[in-house]
C-alpha cells in the first residue's frame, strides 16, 4: 500500500472542490471589500430580518426613500420617489423617478412598486410581511405616480420604505422567473449588480452602468463574511479588505498605530438598557428597590471604563438622532449610591437581609455586553443587592426573551429603530408584568396621531413614563467602531448600512 | 466492521435515519420556535405571531411531525427558515468546502505523521524520541482556535505568505489545512509510533531480520504495512468528525464548510438545514466506513476471507 495509493482520492476531490468554489474576481485596485461578522441570509429584501444582509442589499436595490441621519436628525431624502404628499396622513401620492431603469434594462414603473407592497402582504411567510400592514390599498394610475391609502392617520408611511423588507423588487422579472429563480440572479435598481454569493464566504458585485444616480464609485463591491474578530482584523491590516466591521475598542490603538488603516467611531441607532420584571413575587415588585437599582450604576464609568468612552451614558431609549428622543433622560443620569442604600432600607432590606437580584446578559451580541452586565452587578454589589449574573448563549436567551424566562433584570440592546414610538410595540404587560393607565391612552392614541409632533410628543410622554416607573432602566448609547483603510475615505453611518457609493477614495 | 457486506451496510442504515431524523424533530421543536431569532428587531409581537401561523408553527407536535416525516419521504426536506430557500441546496453547496479542508487536514496530519512517527520509532528512547514526544504532546494540548490565530499572525499579517482568511485557491487552503493537520498528526505520530514498536517486536520481523533483509525493508514492507491498520481507524473517525465540521478552524478563517452552516442552523432552529445536514453527515460517515472496511482488506489479506 504506496502512500500515494492513500491520498490519491483526497487529493482529487480538494482539486475538484477548489475549482468548484473559485470565486468570480473583479480587479483588485478597483474593488471595495468590506468584512462584516456574518454572511447575508438571503437575496429577498423582504426575508431576511438582519441587519448584515440589509447592509449588502441596498447596494442592490432601491428604497422609494432614503433616510438621511448625516444632519444629526432623521430626514427623508428622494430616492425612487422624487416627492410625497398628503393632506390628512391618510391618502397619499408619491410622484417616482422616471429615468431609473432595472438592471436587466427593463423600465422601473409605479407597478413595481405596488408589485412590491402587495407581494409582502400577501405572502405572510415572508420575515418583513408585517412591513407594510398599515397600508390598505395601492394605485399606479401612471408609470411615476403612486396613490396610497393606510388604514388611518398614518405619520409613519415613510418609515415603512425605508429599512429591512422596503427594497423594490421589479414585476415583470419576479413573475417571469418565479421567486426561486428570480433570487438567484436578482436584479435591482441599485448602483451595484449582483454577480455572486459564495454562501459563507462572500458576495461579489459589479458597477451598474446604467445606475439612475450617476456612474457608480466602484468597479465591483465585494462584501466578505468573516466572523471572527481577530481575522477581520489581520484582514485589514494586510490589505485585504477596506472595512472591518465591529472591531473590539482594545484594537482602536493598534488600528490607528499601523501604518495604512485607522479606526473610526460613529453613533448608531441603538440603545442597551436592563429590563425589569416588576411582578408582586419579585424583589423589584417594589418602586423603590426599581429606584435603587437606576441610582446605585455609575453609566459614566461604565462607558469610561468598559467602552473606553465609545458611547454615551443614558437612561433613555432612543438616541438623540432618531425621532422621539426624550432629551432629559440623557441630561439627567443621577449616580446616587447612599440614596439607593437609604431606599433598600426604606423598602426592609438590611446588610444582613440583602435582595437577590439576578442579571442575564448574552455574550458577543452587543459590544461589551457581558462586561457591562459584569460592571451592573458590582454596583449592585457595592449599593446592598446580593447580584448573580447569567451568562446565556444567544439562542437560549432568545427564548427566554420570547417565554419569559428571566429573573429580575436582563440586558437588552434594540436596535435598527427609526422611531421613538417603537417603545408601545413592546408587549409590557407580559413580558414585565406592568401595566399603566396613562401609559396604555398613550399606546393606543400613538398609532392615530395626527401630526408628526403629535407622535413625537406621545413618544417622549411614553419614555418618562417607562423610565421614571423603571420597567426599563436606560444604561447607554453604544458606539460602533469599524478599522477600515487608508485607500478609502469613509465615517460610518449611524443605521449601520454601508452603502458603497457613501464610501469614496482620498 | 471488516466482515461486513457494503449493502448490508446500506440496508442497516434505513432504521438508523429515522431514528436520527426522529431525534433532530424532537430536539428542536423542544427548543421551541425560530421566529423570535428571525424577525427583524423592530417587528411586533403581533408580527412575530403572524410568521408563526403561516409556517405552521402554532400546529400541534404531532401535526408538525406527520408533515415533517412526509415530506422527508417524499424526498421535500422543506425550506430552511433562515435563508427562506429550499433547504436541500443549502446544505450540499457546502459540502466541496467541507470536502477540501477535511482532505486538507488529514493530508497535513499524514505528511507529518507518518515520516515522524517512523523515525520515533527507529530512534526509540534517544533524545529524538524524547523530542518529538514532547512536541506532539505540545500539538495536542494547543486548541485549534490558537493555532489558527497564530498561523494567521505569523504567515498571513508578518510574512505576508498566504492569504489570512477566505475560500477559493489552493493558498486559502494551507492556513486551515495545518490548523486542522497539525492537531491531529500530533496524536496519530503517537499511534504510529507505538504501534509501529509493537509490530516490530514480533517474531516475523525477527525472522526477517535474521534472514538479512535490510532493516528500511523490514520496517517499510512488513512493520508499516501492519502498523497502519489502527492508523486508518483513527484517521477515519477523525475523518467523520471532521465532516461533521470543523467549526472553530472554519470560523477562525472564515471556510465556508458545514460546521459554520450547522452551528447557525441550530441556534435559530432551522429545522430542515439540520435534518438534511445530519443525514449528509450521516451519509458520509457510511461512505467512510466502507471505505475503510476496503482500505483494511487492501492491507491486511487476511481479512479478505
Amino acid at each position: 500500500m504506496s502512500l500515494f495509493a492513500l491520498i490519491r482520492w483526497p487529493v482529487l476531490a480538494m482539486s475538484a472542490a477548489l475549482i468548484f468554489a473559485g470565486p468570480q474576481k473583479i480587479a483588485a485596485a478597483e474593488t471595495l471589500t468590506i468584512a462584516q461578522g456574518n454572511d447575508i441570509l438571503s437575496l429577498d429584501p423582504a426575508n431576511h430580518g438582519n441587519n448584515s444582509t440589509e447592509s449588502a442589499l441596498v447596494n442592490i436595490y432601491d428604497y422609494l426613500v432614503n433616510k438621511d441621519f448625516s444632519q444629526g436628525q432623521l430626514r427623508f431624502t428622494p430616492r425612487l420617489a422624487l416627492s410625497w404628499s398628503s393632506d390628512d396622513n391618510i391618502h397619499w401620492t408619491l410622484k417616482l423617478r422616471d429615468d431609473v431603469y432595472w438592471h436587466n434594462g427593463d423600465k422601473f414603473t409605479a407597478q413595481d412598486v405596488k408589485f412590491t407592497i402587495e407581494r409582502s402582504q400577501q405572502d405572510k411567510k415572508l420575515i418583513s410581511s408585517g412591513k407594510f400592514r398599515r397600508i390598505k390599498a395601492v394605485e399606479a394610475p401612471d408609470d411615476t405616480t403612486l396613490r396610497i391609502e393606510t388604514d388611518g392617520p398614518d405619520t409613519l408611511l415613510l418609515h415603512a420604505f425605508v429599512g429591512n423588507g422596503a427594497g423594490i423588487l421589479p414585476k415583470a422579472a419576479f413573475e417571469k422567473a418565479g421567486k426561486d429563480e428570480f433570487f438567484k440572479q436578482p436584479v435591482g435598481t441599485g448602483p451595484y449588480v449582483f454577480r455572486q454569493w459564495v454562501k459563507s464566504d462572500r458576495v461579489v458585485l459589479a458597477k451598474n452602468p446604467r445606475w439612475w444616480g450617476g456612474t457608480p464609485k466602484w468597479d465591483g463591491v465585494v462584501i466578505r463574511s468573516i466572523p471572527e474578530t481577530t481575522t477581520r482584523v489581520a484582514e485589514l491590516l494586510t490589505g485585504g479588505v477596506d472595512i472591518a466591521v465591529n472591531v473590539p475598542p482594545e484594537d482602536i490603538a493598534r488600528l490607528n498605530d499601523n501604518k495604512g488603516t485607522r479606526a473610526i467611531t460613529f453613533d448608531i441607532a441603538r440603545n442597551l438598557a436592563l429590563h425589569v420584571r416588576t411582578g408582586k413575587d419579585r424583589v423589584t415588585g417594589d418602586p423603590r428597590v426599581r429606584e435603587a437599582i437606576d441610582l446605585a450604576i455609575d453609566r459614566n464609568a461604565i462607558v469610561q471604563q468598559v467602552l473606553e468612552g465609545h458611547g454615551g451614558a443614558t437612561r433613555g431609549f432612543f438616541p438623540p438622532a432618531i425621532p422621539g428622543f426624550a432629551p432629559e433622560l440623557s441630561r439627567d443620569i443621577r449616580f446616587d449610591p447612599e440614596r439607593a442604600k437609604a431606599l433598600l432600607r426604606e423598602a426592609g432590606y438590611s446588610d444582613r437581609k440583602r435582595p437577590a437580584i439576578k442579571i442575564s446578559t448574552p455574550s458577543g451580541r452587543y459590544v461589551k455586553d457581558r462586561e457591562i452586565v459584569e460592571a451592573v452587578a458590582g454596583y449592585l454589589e457595592d449599593a446592598g443587592f446580593r447580584a448573580q449574573v447569567e451568562v446565556l448563549d444567544w439562542t437560549v436567551y432568545n427564548n427566554k426573551v420570547v417565554g419569559d424566562g428571566f429573573g429580575e433584570l436582563y440586558l437588552w440592546g434594540m436596535g435598527s429603530y427609526t422611531d421613538a414610538s417603537t417603545l408601545f410595540v413592546d408587549n409590557f404587560k407580559r413580558h414585565y408584568d406592568w401595566s399603566d393607565e396613562s401609559f396604555e391612552k398613550l399606546a393606543a392614541s400613538v398609532r392615530q396621531a395626527k401630526s408628526e409632533a403629535d407622535r413625537i410628543a406621545i413618544s417622549q410622554q411614553g419614555q418618562q413614563i417607562v423610565a421614571e416607573q423603571r420597567v426599563r432602566i436606560g444604561l447607554l448609547f453604544p458606539q460602533s467602531i469599524y478599522g477600515v483603510s487608508d485607500r478609502i475615505i469613509y465615517t460610518g453611518r449611524f443605521d449601520e448600512m454601508i452603502a458603497a457609493e457613501d464610501v469614496s477614495r482620498p | 466492521m471488516s466482515g461486513r457486506s457494503p449493502l448490508k451496510a446500506l440496508l442497516q442504515f434505513v432504521p438508523v435515519l429515522y431514528i436520527v431524523s426522529l431525534i433532530v424533530f424532537v430536539l428542536v421543536y423542544l427548543t421551541g420556535d425560530p421566529s423570535a431569532l428571525l424577525i427583524p428587531e423592530d417587528a411586533s409581537e403581533e408580527d412575530r405571531l403572524v410568521l408563526v401561523a403561516a409556517w405552521g408553527l402554532d400546529r400541534p407536535w404531532y401535526v408538525q411531525y406527520l408533515r415533517y416525516m412526509g415530506n422527508i419521504l417524499t424526498g421535500d426536506f422543506g425550506v430552511s427558515y433562515r435563508y427562506g430557500t429550499d433547504a436541500l441546496p443549502v446544505v450540499l453547496e457546502r459540502i466541496p468546502a467541507t470536502l477540501t479542508l477535511t482532505a486538507g487536514g488529514l493530508i497535513v496530519a499524514i505528511l507529518i505523521a507518518l515520516p515522524t512517527g517512523i523515525f520515533a520509532a527507529l530512534k526509540r528512547n534517544s533524545m529524538p524520541d524524547f523530542a518529538i514526544s514532547a512536541v506532539t504532546i505540545l500539538g495536542k494540548a494547543m486548541p485549534n482556535f490558537w493555532v489558527g490565530i497564530m498561523l494567521i499572525l505569523v504567515f498571513g499579517v508578518w510574512l505576508r505568505l498566504v492569504p489570512v482568511s477566505g475560500s477559493g485557491s489552493f493558498a486559502h487552503l494551507i492556513l486551515p489545512a495545518l490548523t486542522l493537520g497539525t492537531g491531529f498528526a500530533a496524536e496519530l505520530t503517537k499511534l504510529i509510533r507505538s504501534s509501529l514498536l509493537e509490530i516490530m517486536g514480533q517474531d516475523y520481523i525477527r525472522t526477517a531480520r535474521a534472514k538479512g533483509v535490510p532493516e528500511i525493508f523490514i520496517i517499510l514492507r512488513h512493520g508499516l504495512r501492519n502498523a497502519l491498520i489502527p492508523a486508518l481507524t483513527m484517521t477515519s473517525l477523525h475523518a467523520i468528525a471532521l465532516l461533521g465540521g470543523a467549526l472553530v478552524t472554519e470560523t477562525v478563517f472564515s471556510w465556508p464548510g458545514l460546521g459554520q452552516l450547522v452551528v447557525q442552523a441550530v441556534y435559530t432552529k432551522d429545522m430542515a438545514v439540520i435534518q438534511i445536514a445530519v443525514f449528509v453527515i450521516t451519509i458520509m460517515a457510511l461512505t467512510i466506513n466502507l471505505t475503510t472496511d476496503a482500505l483494511y482488506r487492501l492491507i491486511d489479506p487476511r481479512l479478505r476471507h
